[in-house]
C-alpha cells in the first residue's frame, strides 16, 4: 500500500516536470524569437509583410499594350469596377486611351481576369492601400490627383512601375522630375496603372449616370423583347387553336 | 507586540523625543504602510496582470501584449497639464519632449512590454458598469471584494521587508499571517452565496471547501519551519537563516535538511491552492462555472478580487521567501549589506526580497500555463491523501534530525536580531541529516517502480516502453 502511494507521487512528479520541461522549451524558444507563432508571426504595420506564394489575388494590372478593350472584363465584372474608352491609334489598331480600376469597389474575385482573352489583365500580389499615406494611397484613392500616363515605350514601364512604387522622399531630384515630366496633369486619356477611380467627382456621377441609362436602356430593351415574345408566342397559341374551336375532343 | 524599528524611528525623529505622541506614531505608521504596502506590494500586483498574459505567451509561443504603450498617456498629460496653450503649442512641447535623449527609448521598452494596458485595463474597469444582481443579497455582496483585499493585504504588515522594514513586530507573526489570510476565505464565501447565483454559490463553495482543506498542509509546512527554527517570529525565522560569510544562502532553510524542502515544496503547492491559481481554481472553473465566485462582478467589484488573487499570490511568495529562502537576505555576502547605512542596506534587502517573491511569483505563472485544472475531487485527494501525510512525515523526520543532533549551540546575532540558539549537527551529521533520508527515499521508489511503476505489456507494446 505504501509502495503504491510512493509510486502515486512518482507519477505525479514525473508527469509535472514532463510539462513544465515542455513550457520552458517553448519559453526559451519563445524569447530566441523562433518557434511557433514567434517565428510566424509578422507584425504587420511594423514590419514589411511577406507575400506567401505568387497565387495571391492582390490589386489588378493591365498590360495597357496589349489590352484590345473588348470590355469581356466589364461584362464579367459583378461589381462594375471597371470603365474603359477606346480610341484607334495611328495604325489603324484599337488601344485603351482610358483603362480605370476603382479599387475600393473591387472585390478581388479574379473573374475578369479569367475572362480576358489576351491576358493584359492579371492580379499582382500587392495588396496594400491606405488613402492616407502618401506613398501607397498616391496612385490609389486620390481622386484628382496625378496619375500616370502608361501609354509609354515598355522599358520606359518597367521604370516607372519601379519608382512609383517607391516613396516619394526616397526618389533622387532627378528621378522625381522624370517621374513628374510621365504624370498626366490633365487627368485624361490614362491608364490606371493600379486601377485607379474617377478623376473628378462631376465625371464619376457622368459615368455613373451614363452606365445607368445604359442599364435601363438595355433592361427596357429587354422587356420589349419579351413583350414581343409573348405577344408572338399568343399569336402562334391563336393560330393553333382558332376562336370558337375549344380544341380538339376525346371521342 | 510592538511596532516595527522604522516606525519607532520615524515617530522619535518627528517629535524629536524618546517618548514620541501618538500623532507621530499614527503618521509614522502610516507612511511605513504606505511604503511597503502601497508602493511595492500593489504595483507588483497591477504588474501582475501584464506579466500573466507575457509568461501565457511564452509558454504558448506567441507574442503577447507589445503594442499599448504610453504614447497615449503621454500626449494626454500634455493636453491636460497645458491645457492653457493651444493645440499646436501643446504638439510642439511634446514633439520637443519626446526629442530629449532616451525618452524615445523608454516609449519603445513600454510599447513592447504592453506597459500601456495597465492604463487601459484600469480606465476600462472604471469604466464598466457596477452591477448588483436584483437577486443579490446586496450588504453582503457589496462587502466581500472589500474583505478579499483585507485578507490578502494583512498579513503583509508582519512580513520582514527589509531589515529595518518591519510594520508589526509580532512575536507569533507566522501565526498571525495564516490566520489573517483566513479572511478570504469568507471572502469567498459571501462573493458566492450575496451573487445569488447558482454558479457563484457553486464556486464559492467549493472554494471554502479547498482552501480550509489547503490550509492544513500550509499550517504543518510553516510549524515544520518553526519546529526547525525555534520561533514563531518571521523576522527571527529570517534572522536565523543568517549565516556570516560570503555564501550566505548556505544557511538558507531550503538547504538545511531534505525534509524542509520537501516542506518547502508542499508549502508551494499547498500555497498556490490557497489563492485559487490553476491547477487549483476550483473557485472559478471557467470550464464548469462561468466564472465562478466573481461571476456577477463586474467594474472595480472585479478588479478587487483580481487584484486579492495576485496579492495572495504575492503573499504567497513572500512567506515562501522569508521561510525557506531567507527572506531578505543576499544569497551572497550578506554579512556586509548589514553594514551599510541603513537607508541603502533598506533598499537593498528590498529589492532583494522583491527579487524573491517575483521569482515565485514567475513559477507559479509558469505553472498555471502548463498543467490543466484537477478535477474536484482530485484535488481533495491531493490535499489528504498526499500533501497532509507528505508534512506529517516532514515533522517526523525533522523531530527525528533535531533529536539525534547534538544539541544547540547559540548563534550568531544578525543585525539588530538577538542571537537565538541554533541547532548543531557539525559536518557529518549534516551530511548524514541529507544523505540518509534520500537513500531511503530512493530505495522506497525504485520498489514502488518495480512493484506498480510497470505497464502492462500490451500497454508497454504501445507506448513503446515510456510510462
Amino acid at each position: 500500500m505504501i509502495l503504491a502511494w510512493v509510486n502515486d507521487i512518482y507519477d505525479g512528479v514525473a508527469a509535472f516536470l514532463t510539462g513544465m520541461r515542455m513550457t520552458a522549451q517553448f519559453m526559451v524558444e519563445n524569447w530566441r524569437g523562433q518557434g511557433g507563432a514567434m517565428a510566424m508571426t509578422r507584425q504587420y504595420p511594423e514590419a514589411p509583410a511577406e507575400v506567401i506564394g505568387d497565387r495571391v489575388r492582390g490589386h489588378l494590372f493591365n498590360k495597357a499594350d496589349i489590352c484590345i478593350v473588348c470590355h469581356e472584363c466589364d461584362k464579367v465584372c459583378p461589381v462594375d469596377c471597371f470603365v474603359m474608352e477606346a480610341e484607334r491609334t495611328a495604325e489603324n489598331k484599337i488601344r485603351a486611351s482610358r483603362f480605370d480600376i476603382d479599387l475600393s469597389k473591387c472585390i478581388y474575385c479574379g473573374l475578369c481576369v479569367r475572362a480576358c482573352p489576351t491576358d493584359s489583365l492579371s492580379m499582382t500580389t500587392a495588396f496594400e492601400m491606405d488613402p492616407t499615406d502618401d506613398v501607397l494611397g498616391r496612385y490609389l484613392f486620390r481622386r484628382n490627383s496625378t496619375q500616370l500616363d502608361m501609354r509609354l515605350d515598355a522599358p520606359d514601364v518597367g521604370r516607372l512601375t519601379e519608382l512609383a512604387n517607391k516613396p516619394r522622399s526616397a526618389l533622387t531630384a532627378d528621378e522625381q522630375a522624370w517621374l513628374d515630366a510621365r504624370i498626366d496633369q490633365r487627368g485624361v486619356h490614362l491608364i490606371g496603372m493600379f486601377g485607379v477611380g474617377y478623376y473628378t467627382a462631376t465625371e464619376k456621377a457622368r459615368v455613373d449616370g451614363e452606365r445607368e441609362a445604359r442599364k435601363k436602356a438595355k433592361d427596357l430593351e429587354a422587356i420589349k423583347i419579351r413583350a414581343a415574345a409573348a405577344q408572338a408566342a399568343q399569336a402562334k397559341a391563336a393560330l393553333a387553336t382558332p376562336p370558337g374551336n375549344p380544341g380538339p375532343q376525346s371521342p | 507586540m510592538s511596532l516595527g524599528y522604522a516606525v519607532d524611528a520615524l515617530a522619535r525623529w518627528l517629535t524629536g523625543s524618546e517618548d514620541p505622541a501618538s500623532w507621530a506614531i499614527a503618521v509614522a505608521v502610516f507612511a511605513v504602510f504606505v511604503a511597503p504596502i502601497l508602493l511595492v506590494v500593489f504595483p507588483i500586483a497591477a504588474l501582475g496582470q501584464i506579466l500573466e498574459r507575457k509568461v501565457a505567451a511564452a509558454v504558448q509561443r506567441r507574442h503577447g501584449p507589445n503594442s499599448v504603450g504610453f504614447d497615449g498617456v503621454l500626449r494626454l498629460a500634455f493636453r491636460v497639464c497645458l491645457f492653457f496653450l493651444p493645440r499646436a503649442r501643446q504638439d510642439r512641447l511634446l514633439a520637443a519632449f519626446c526629442a530629449l535623449p532616451g525618452i524615445k527609448g523608454l516609449l519603445h521598452l513600454a510599447r513592447r512590454l504592453g506597459l500601456g494596458q495597465l492604463v487601459a485595463d484600469g480606465v476600462k474597469m472604471l469604466g464598466k458598469e457596477d452591477m448588483v444582481p436584483s437577486g443579490a443579497d446586496g450588504v453582503v455582496f457589496r462587502l466581500a471584494p472589500y474583505l478579499a483585499l483585507t485578507g490578502a493585504f494583512l498579513p503583509f504588515c508582519a512580513m520582514p521587508f527589509a531589515h529595518h522594514l518591519v510594520m508589526l513586530e509580532v512575536p507569533v507573526s507566522a501565526l498571525y499571517a495564516i490566520a489573517v489570510s483566513g479572511i478570504t476565505v469568507m471572502a469567498l464565501l459571501m462573493a458566492g452565496w450575496g451573487s445569488g447565483n447558482k454558479f457563484s454559490l457553486l464556486g464559492g463553495m467549493r472554494a471554502v471547501a479547498q482552501m480550509v482543506s489547503y490550509e492544513i498542509p500550509v499550517a504543518l509546512a510553516i510549524a515544520g519551519v518553526v519546529l526547525w527554527s525555534g520561533t514563531m517570529d518571521l523576522h527571527a525565522i529570517v534572522g536565523q537563516q543568517y549565516q556570516p560569510g560570503v555564501l550566505t544562502f548556505l544557511g538558507w532553510n531550503l538547504l538545511q535538511s531534505p525534509f524542509l524542502a520537501l516542506l518547502a515544496v508542499v508549502f508551494f503547492l499547498a500555497g498556490l491552492a490557497e489563492c485559487q491559481r490553476t491547477p487549483f481554481d476550483m473557485a472559478e472553473a471557467e470550464s464548469e462555472l462561468v466564472s465562478g465566485f466573481n461571476t456577477e462582478y463586474s467594474g472595480l467589484r472585479w478588479g478587487m478580487f483580481a487584484m486579492a488573487e495576485y496579492t495572495e499570490m504575492l503573499l504567497i511568495g513572500a512567506l515562501f521567501a522569508s521561510l525557506f529562502l531567507g527572506g531578505y537576505q543576499s544569497p551572497i555576502g550578506e554579512q556586509w549589506i548589514v553594514t551599510w547605512p541603513v537607508w541603502l542596506e533598506s533598499l537593498a534587502h528590498l529589492l532583494l526580497f522583491v527579487t524573491k517573491v517575483l521569482a515565485s511569483f514567475l513559477l507559479m505563472m509558469w505553472i498555471r500555463w502548463t498543467l490543466p485544472r484537477l478535477r474536484v475531487d482530485q484535488v481533495m485527494r491531493l490535499c489528504w491523501l498526499k500533501l497532509v501525510p507528505l508534512c506529517l512525515l516532514a515533522m517526523v523526520g525533522l523531530a527525528f534530525t533535531i533529536l539525534l543532533g547534538n544539541g544547540t549551540v547559540p548563534g550568531t546575532a544578525y543585525g539588530r536580531l538577538p542571537a537565538l540558539p541554533r541547532l548543531d549537527l557539525g559536518v557529518l551529521g549534516r551530511l548524514a541529516a541529507w544523505a540518509l533520508p534520500l537513500a531511503l527515499a530512493a530505495i522506497l521508489v525504485v520498489a514502488a517502480r518495480k512493484r506498480h511503476g510497470q505497464l502492462h505489456p500490451a500497454l508497454r507494446q504501445l507506448t513503446g516502453g515510456s510510462a
